[in-house]
């Protein structure tokens, strides 16, 4: 048996052996927090998610319309500035500009909340969530907006130099429905797969944000985890990373089949 | 009034129009036609859409009111059983939820009444005779009477108890002193001792010692630790898991109404946050900082900060048993080369005191005020070293872990007193351990393994830690502290004693004189003692912290 076999087998074993575990409902007891782990990491999912989530419509919109945007004005001024802003976007580590954030929509002004999930000594209820939403989010989203914009303007330039674009508009098409339409369906072909990649780098990214804004989610766990070593934590917190993660990127594999009919050929 | 929302009406609302045809370029989704902007167009929706969006939540309430204290500290509680917790996070909170029998009096670790309004000590120093106070309850409505007491120790203490199994409780050898509990009237609960044990009072006035509602853990059992029910001024309402624990205030309150309605403490780990709520005013108190973030505060306007000296030791153990600190010139010298001071400045920036002797000065009924710390004198030191003969030709080892409670910074620590040490020609090198493999190993004892060891204690009574570490009878011995193997016949005669005495009094000369020989013996490098720091928002008044860390809320009150 080659060694690329043997390690196949054992990690189908490792995985099998966790979603045993975990559909047992028995990930063990956290060491730091003495309580059961599937607990702790079932609670801390809701907020991950809603973050993660968030931030991935936020920066889908985002590089969305500036990657259109640039791919319309391709080599002009507006597309110079949103490309320069883009690799900015994209070269930033997604903690700068949440501290930054932090500092100057929180700190200086104090109109916005600093941390957590919900107020400290409200009651809660929807604004107060968004409120405590905007910030976070807005951190994780300039990073995924700048990737995304990216593709889709590099996958823009490309769909409006193809022949049926250029059919479309000799046919008399509106530029705005060549846009809104033709165009814009074919960057989602190609986006589905990288906002599958992208579910990745915003969970990543979820530990900085978690950790800067004190959100009660999953990166935040598992960071606190590593730092006391509470193994049982730091396993269950993976696992359901992983599932997660897994989980996702199929979830774009199925929406990119249905969005593009060559995939389905292939 | 929202800043945010004046600005927009006097600033942003003419700016629109620009905005809006920035904005048209950013939405390609909803106007394809570019940056052109056509006047009644849709392009503006979108831009007023995210206005609201990012204004309207930041209008929301980010300080608390008047009525509320936040109090931020660095970890997520893991129990609120006084029983089965001993970390610092969780005692904060409890010291809000419960009483003992025992308490300390502001300022000091005396034990003073509590929920017993008197005690007797009887036949030679055995029995401890408490009178509850009358007419006090749990916050479930379970009265405290001596039988409540009883359930308390019984579920510490004895193993055969129905409810010994609701917890772990690591810190019940402060009481293996106790051979029964029993109530002698509704009100009178009898401690008998299997022998006489002076700081049986400091230990019960520890928050170990802090009394749980019978019925509650009745109910919950295991679960208990999150369904805390004491006596204290606040009552337990709520914790959310990694975002507050919520109190309020105990309307039927047997003392003093607490001024606050609501107290919160939030789990902030990440220390930039804490500075960050404590800034924006969403806290108003923040715990566990470095000296850096303490230094930071200091001369700002708008915060105090408070600091406070514990009864904690940090000191390196020397090896007595073998060469070269079997050497009592050596200890000495050690004692001697070390700038304590710089120390205290330079690497834990202020936030610790030079300490003398075994006995913290906060434990200031049993500190000998005559004792000096050994002064900084490498000239000193470096005769004794000659005198002693000592060579030098390998060096020393200092073990160190690399973090661990109550610590402070042993590897920055070290790494000075190295440099100390190598000035009067002592050399050392040293060797980081990972905290539990560090306590194993000192459970061993040194011999054979180093010359010197850091380590470092609280304690609640001056008994405590000389006991453990300082007593011939227990060297390398497992779970015992002596891992220098220091043994002095004298020391140990006066701390028996001194456990054997219940007159405060000659129990505080005995300890005096204990720590005048320990001090002239050397069996440590005396090192420090930490204080700690804490920021308040000015506005916060009537918060003092006490020496046993603990963080007592109930006379705190904010300006309007």
């Amino acid at each position: 048996m080659s060694s690329t076999i043997r390690a196949r087998l054992l990690m189908l074993v490792l995985v099998l052996l966790g979603v045993t575990l975990l559909l047992s409902g028995d990930l063990g007891r956290s060491v730091s927090l003495d309580r059961p782990v599937a607990d702790v990491v079932l609670s801390a999912l809701g907020p991950t998610l809603l973050l993660v989530g968030s931030a991935l419509a936020a920066g889908s919109l985002i590089g969305l319309s500036a990657g259109l945007s640039a791919a319309r004005h391709q080599r002009r001024i507006g597309d110079r500035l949103l490309r320069l802003l883009i690799l900015l976007g994209i070269s930033t580590p997604s903690l700068l500009p949440g501290l930054l954030l932090v500092l100057v929509f929180a700190v200086w002004p104090g109109w916005f909340p600093v941390s957590g999930l919900h107020s400290a000594f409200g009651d809660g209820g929807p604004w107060d969530l968004l409120s405590h939403l905007l910030l976070p989010v807005l951190s994780l989203a300039l990073a995924a907006g700048a990737v995304i914009a990216r593709t889709t303007r590099s996958a823009a330039v490309e769909i409006m130099q193809q022949d049926p674009i250029r059919m479309a508009r000799a046919r008399g098409i509106g530029e705005r429905r060549l846009h809104r339409v033709h165009v814009l369906k074919g960057v989602l072909g190609r986006l589905v797969l990288e906002v599958g990649w992208l579910a990745g780098f915003l969970i990543g990214g979820a530990l900085y944000i978690e950790t800067i804004f004190q959100w009660p989610g999953l990166g935040r766990l598992l960071v606190e985890a590593i730092g006391v070593r509470d193994i049982p934590l730091i396993q269950g917190g993976i696992l359901v990373f992983t599932i997660l993660y897994l989980l996702v990127r199929l979830l774009a594999d199925l929406v990119h089949l249905w969005l593009d009919p060559r995939a389905r050929d292939a | 009034m929202c800043p945010i929302r004046t600005a927009i009406s006097t600033f942003l609302a003419p700016a629109t129009v620009a905005g809006r045809q920035v904005f048209a370029c950013l939405w390609p989704l909803t106007s394809v036609e570019g940056p052109r902007l056509r006047s009644g167009g849709r392009e503006g929706v979108p831009w007023f859409f995210l206005l609201a969006v990012v204004v309207l939540p930041g209008c929301a309430e980010t300080q608390p009111p008047a009525d509320v204290l936040v109090v931020a500290q660095a970890a997520e509680p893991r129990s609120l059983d006084p029983h089965v917790t001993s970390t610092r996070t969780d005692l904060r909170i409890l010291a809000n939820l419960y009483e003992g029998l025992v308490g300390y009096r502001p300022g000091t670790l005396d034990p003073v009444p509590a929920l017993a309004h008197s005690w007797k000590i009887s036949n030679g120093g055995r029995d401890y005779t408490f009178r509850l106070k009358s007419a006090v309850r749990f916050h479930d409505g379970t009265p405290l009477n001596a039988e409540a007491v009883v359930f308390n120790f019984q579920r510490l203490l004895n193993p055969a108890d129905p409810y010994h199994g609701t917890g772990r409780f690591p810190l019940n050898s402060l009481y293996e002193q106790v051979e029964t509990v029993e109530a002698v009237g509704v009100l009178a609960v009898r401690f008998r001792l299997k022998e006489p044990f002076a700081p049986f009072l400091a230990n019960l006035a520890s928050p170990s010692g802090l009394l749980v509602s019978p019925t509650a853990v009745q109910r919950w059992g295991k679960d208990y630790g999150r369904h805390p029910v004491g006596t204290g001024p606040y009552r337990f309402v709520e914790w959310s898991p990694a975002q507050r624990v919520l109190l309020e205030r105990n309307d039927s309150y047997h003392g003093a109404w607490p001024p606050l309605t609501r107290l919160v403490f939030r789990p902030l780990t990440s220390q930039m946050t804490r500075v960050a709520e404590l800034m924006a005013g969403g806290v108003d108190v923040a715990l566990d900082l470095t000296a850096d973030a303490l230094t930071a505060f200091r001369d700002r306007a708008g915060f105090q900060v408070l600091e406070q000296t514990g009864a904690h030791l940090w000191y390196l153990i020397l090896n007595t048993r073998e060469p070269p600190f079997d050497d009592r010139r050596m200890r000495l010298a050690v004692n001697l080369a070390v700038y304590k001071d710089g120390l205290i400045r330079d690497v834990l920036q202020g936030t610790a005191d030079v300490i003398t002797g075994p006995v913290p000065k906060v434990l200031g009924w049993a500190y000998n005020r005559r004792l000096r710390p050994y002064d900084y004198d490498p000239g000193q030191a470096r005769m004794l070293v000659e005198e002693a003969g000592y060579d030098g030709a390998r060096p020393l080892r200092l073990l160190v872990p690399a973090g661990g409670p109550e610590m402070m910074e042993p590897v920055a620590m070290a790494t000075a007193i190295k440099r100390d040490l190598a000035v009067v020609g002592i050399e050392v090198e040293i060797e980081v351990l990972e905290w539990n493999a560090y306590l194993a190993l000192l459970n061993q004892g040194l011999a054979g393994k180093g010359h010197l060891a850091a380590m470092a204690s609280m304690i609640n009574d001056p008994d405590t830690l000389s006991y453990q570490a300082l007593r011939c009878s227990v060297s390398a011995k497992p779970n015992e502290l002596n891992a220098g193997d220091y043994c002095n016949t004298e020391v140990d005669i006066l701390m028996e004693q001194a456990r054997w005495t219940t007159n405060k009094l000659r129990r505080a000369a005995l300890y005096r004189k204990l720590a005048e020989t320990v001090h002239s013996d050397a069996p440590w490098l005396e090192v420090a003692s930490r204080r700690e720091g804490l920021v308040v928002r000015d506005r916060v008044r009537g918060l003092t912290l006490e020496p046993s860390f603990l963080l007592d809320l109930s006379k705190t009150w904010k300006q309007r």
